[in-house]
């Protein structure tokens, strides 16, 4: 998996600047979706650690966006962002750390069966008890946007505005962070990994502790989108957890290209774009997502990304 | 001479079948031994067993005299045990110098030194750069490891394991697929790897094997039938019988 | 009523062994994992529905079940699966979630999304008498019995005969096939199709005890998965007794504990992976 060079990073900031002027001109609802993309993409970046980095296919990788979304449920409200998003991403990693203790020892198919079903137990676990507040989901209180005392009030019309410049910050560091840490050693590591785990550990890497140490922050991560989640739309359901929205992601992932960093943040607005304009066409979602996988899988083999590399 | 790497009765069942059966064997620096025998001999799993691929049924592994039995194959490398693999076993995408660094870097860096930045990161470089020199392939350093010829591949093989500075080297059939006009070199390499290690050499080239080794073991259906200098086994009846005799 | 409950979880217990059977078998001889295993199961009931409601009696479902999972199977595996067995994990993985998903699409565009019953057929519309004061469904103790007898006839087949025999060779070693000089290709056909065809039976058998609705298959998957990796991947045996263990779990649990009744099996499996991580009834 490649992380872009200079010139692709220039694009992307080109990208991201285009973006946050866009609630100078663009009506609520484009910023609404805008926004959905943005979540969705730091969520399936947080997966492309797993996928594309260490070749771990999770379908569990949603419960860790749930418990990071639950976590404005479940802390006293009102709290500064300041303290929900670094707890979002603590009790999402923590949890990662325990479900990749199982998972981790596990292969392939056997890897995606363990994820899955500790996937579903925590679906299960703010599904059926008190812990999530009902089946249906619940309102939550928005984080406010306080440091030491000194808050800024949102009024309500500028709402989907800093929603969508805060989720485009937040992108921006996730997608920083992940490629900073693709770059170092442990990064190449993982790489090695995922090419070919017998023969890393035949050369002495401990390649369990390595893909925990990955599932562990993946999880993090996911946490944060799941925190975003939740800020931008004031509300978490227990679907959250769900493993089809894991699926939803690998769906991502694929669209956008294995084999790049930045490919899941293409593929998630791509998808989340799709969608809209399928739902103009037909009813048929389902139709049309599964003809897209199927179209990826047997046509676009390199995702959206390699196309521009081969152009390129 | 010390053993670096010693079997004691070493045994490993499949089932109902012995692979290898009580097969006591050690290694010494600056000793280059080779191990032959038929095929399914047994040769493969005695491999896996002394670089901790397999755990044995029975019997001991000591390096360095402390007691490594039943410990897994990373553990082993990271003590000091290196190994090439039959089927090439490189990442055939990275570079070679690439192949070579992450070797390096398994041991070079561990825990909160692995967040360094691989770009630049002259420890594990260095290291790459000294082994692929040490196998003669200096020059292919910036290949793509998918590009290489069979003969290279199995150089780059031996300077991974050469990268994570190991004291013994178990050698998996390195020449096999080479060309002729290969071996010669290879085999120079081999004799020059024994200096400083203590080099396990599996393999089927039996001209090789008697010019290049120290010490030969032969193995059949598992179990030892003779051990002792080239000359010894060459003469050994009981080796010709089982062995060597076989249209020669 | 304690022994109402003991019962229907082993009956829910045998239809999973059905579905996990299949699965445990696949994932160990062919090394994947369809996720479309319980569409197949969802394919088997709505079969049964649509046998059912143009007038033909409910029996008649189970062999058209088994003959269509057969020939759906050797589709599947010939026609789909084989050409991705060295491709990227992620695209395996997708495309079966791909088929989740067509199947799903097929079943709205033919049934429509509404739960539809089934109905018992009339001969086992009755009670039997267990108890002095309590009767157990007729029709329930009929799918008991057929799957305990399609159980058997399984594990005939595996331990009695020579495809038997490869079939249990592979899943616990996948190079055995070519050690034993058999036509791997055949087997993994074989064992796909008939993996098929007994979550389409149990589908079939399970049409008239749970209706037919939309994904009424991924509850059945899911805990599939819990009874293969619990019994041990590749182990038909491990699969049948866990099977039948998680069945009891989950079925007394929503009775008398239905807070944590859904938690309550992959409880279970955390410990087993803690304690056994190969199965507790996989061999060494």
């Amino acid at each position: 998996m490649e992380v872009a060079g200079r010139r692709g990073h220039a694009v992307m900031g080109l990208v991201a600047v285009a973006l946050a002027f866009l609630p100078f001109w663009a009506s609520g609802y484009a910023l609404q979706l805008t926004s959905n993309a943005l979540v969705a993409a730091m969520f399936a970046l947080s997966l492309q650690l797993l996928v594309g980095g260490a070749g771990l296919v999770s379908l569990g990788h949603a419960a860790f966006f749930g418990i990071g979304a639950y976590v404005l449920f479940l802390l006293p409200s009102p709290l500064s962002i300041l303290a929900t998003l670094p707890m979002a991403a603590l009790s999402a990693g923590l949890t990662a750390l325990v479900v990749g203790a199982f998972a981790v020892r596990t292969q392939k198919f056997y890897f995606l069966m363990v994820t899955l079903a500790f996937g579903q137990m925590l679906f299960f676990l703010f599904h059926d008890t008190a812990l999530g507040g009902g089946k249906d989901g619940v309102f939550v209180t928005r984080p406010a946007l306080s440091l030491l005392g000194w808050e800024y009030a949102v009024p309500r019309r500028d709402r989907p505005a800093v929603s969508l410049w805060l989720n485009l910050a937040v992108l921006t560091g996730l997608y920083a962070l992940c490629a900073w840490f693709m770059g170092t050693l442990y990064g190449r590591a993982l790489q090695g990994i995922r090419a070919n785990e017998h023969r890393m550990r035949a050369l002495g890497f401990d390649t369990n502790r390595l893909k925990l140490g990955a599932f562990a922050l993946a999880g993090a991560c996911a946490g944060i989108a799941g925190h975003q989640a939740a800020m931008t739309e004031a509300f978490v359901n227990p679907d959250m957890l769900g493993w089809h929205r894991s699926a939803e992601a690998l769906l991502m992932i694929l669209l956008g290209g294995i084999g790049a960093l930045h490919g899941p943040i293409i593929g998630a607005f791509a998808y989340v774009g799709l969608a809209e304009v399928a739902q103009i066409i037909t009813e048929r979602q389902r139709l049309v997502q599964g003809v897209v996988i199927l179209a990826a899988v047997l046509v676009l083999r390199r995702g959206i990304a390699g196309l521009w590399r081969r152009a390129a | 001479m010390s053993v670096i790497l010693e079997a004691r009765g070493l045994s490993r069942q499949f089932g109902g079948l012995r692979a290898v059966d009580g097969v006591s064997l050690s290694l010494a620096e600056g000793e280059l031994h080779a191990l032959i025998g038929p095929n399914g001999a047994g040769k493969s799993t005695l491999l896996n067993l002394l670089s901790g691929e397999l755990p044995p049924s029975a019997g001991r592994l000591l390096l360095r005299g402390a007691d490594v039995t039943r410990q897994p194959n990373w553990r082993l490398a990271r003590a000091g045990v290196g190994r090439t693999f039959q089927r090439s076993n490189v990442l055939r995408e990275a570079t070679v110098l690439e192949n070579v660094r992450l070797a390096a870097q398994a041991k070079l860096a561990r825990g909160w030194g692995m967040l360094r930045l691989a770009a630049g990161d002259v420890g594990s470089v260095a290291l790459a750069e000294a082994a692929l020199a040490r196998v003669g392939l200096a020059a292919e350093a910036g290949q793509v490891a998918g590009t290489l010829s069979h003969g290279a591949l199995r150089q780059v093989e031996i300077a991974m394991a050469l990268a994570i500075g190991p004291r013994a080297l178990l050698l998996d059939e390195p020449l096999a697929g080479m060309g002729p006009e290969d071996v010669p070199a290879h085999a120079a390499l081999l004799r020059d790897l024994a200096r400083d290690h203590a080099v396990l050499l599996v393999e089927h080239d039996m001209d090789v094997v008697f010019a290049v080794a120290d010490r030969v073991t032969v193995l059949v259906d598992g179990a030892v039938l003779d051990s002792g200098t080239p000359a010894a086994i060459r003469a050994s009846v009981a080796v010709r019988d089982a062995y060597l005799g076989h249209g020669t | 009523m304690l022994i109402a409950q003991v019962l229907n979880g082993v009956q829910y217990g045998l239809l999973l062994f059905l579905i996990s059977a299949g699965l445990t078998l696949i994932f160990g001889v062919l090394g994947m994992i369809n996720l479309a295993h319980g569409s197949l199961f969802m394919v088997g009931a709505y079969l049964a529905f649509a046998v059912v409601r143009a007038g033909a009696p409910l029996w008649v479902a189970l062999p058209a079940a088994v003959l269509a999972g057969v020939a759906l199977g050797t589709l599947l595996e010939r026609g789909l699966f084989r050409w991705f067995r060295e491709r990227e994990h992620l695209d395996q993985v997708l495309l079966t979630f791909a088929l989740i998903l067509l199947f799903e699409e097929a079943r709205a565009a033919l049934f429509g999304n509404a739960f539809h019953g089934v109905a018992v057929p009339a001969a086992l519309d009755f009670s039997v008498p267990v108890t002095a004061d309590f009767s157990y469904s007729a029709y329930r103790l009929a799918v008991l019995g057929a799957c305990l007898l399609v159980a058997a006839g399984l594990f005939f087949v595996l331990e009695r005969t020579r495809v038997g025999a490869a079939v249990r060779a592979a899943a616990e070693r996948p190079e055995m096939l070519e050690l034993l000089g058999m036509d791997a290709r055949r087997i993994h056909t074989l064992v796909f199709a008939a993996g098929t065809a007994l979550a389409m039976l149990a589908g079939a058998l399970a049409a008239p005890l749970y209706s037919v609705y939309p994904n009424m298959g991924e509850g059945f998957l899911i805990i599939s998965f819990v009874v293969v990796i619990v019994g041990g991947p590749g182990s038909v045996a491990g699969a049948f007794w866990t099977a039948l263990l998680v069945g009891m779990v989950d079925t007394l649990g929503k009775a008398y504990l239905p807070e944590v009744a859904g938690l309550a099996v992959y409880v279970l499996m955390a410990a087993v992976l803690l304690w056994r991580p190969t199965g507790l009834f996989a061999r060494a």
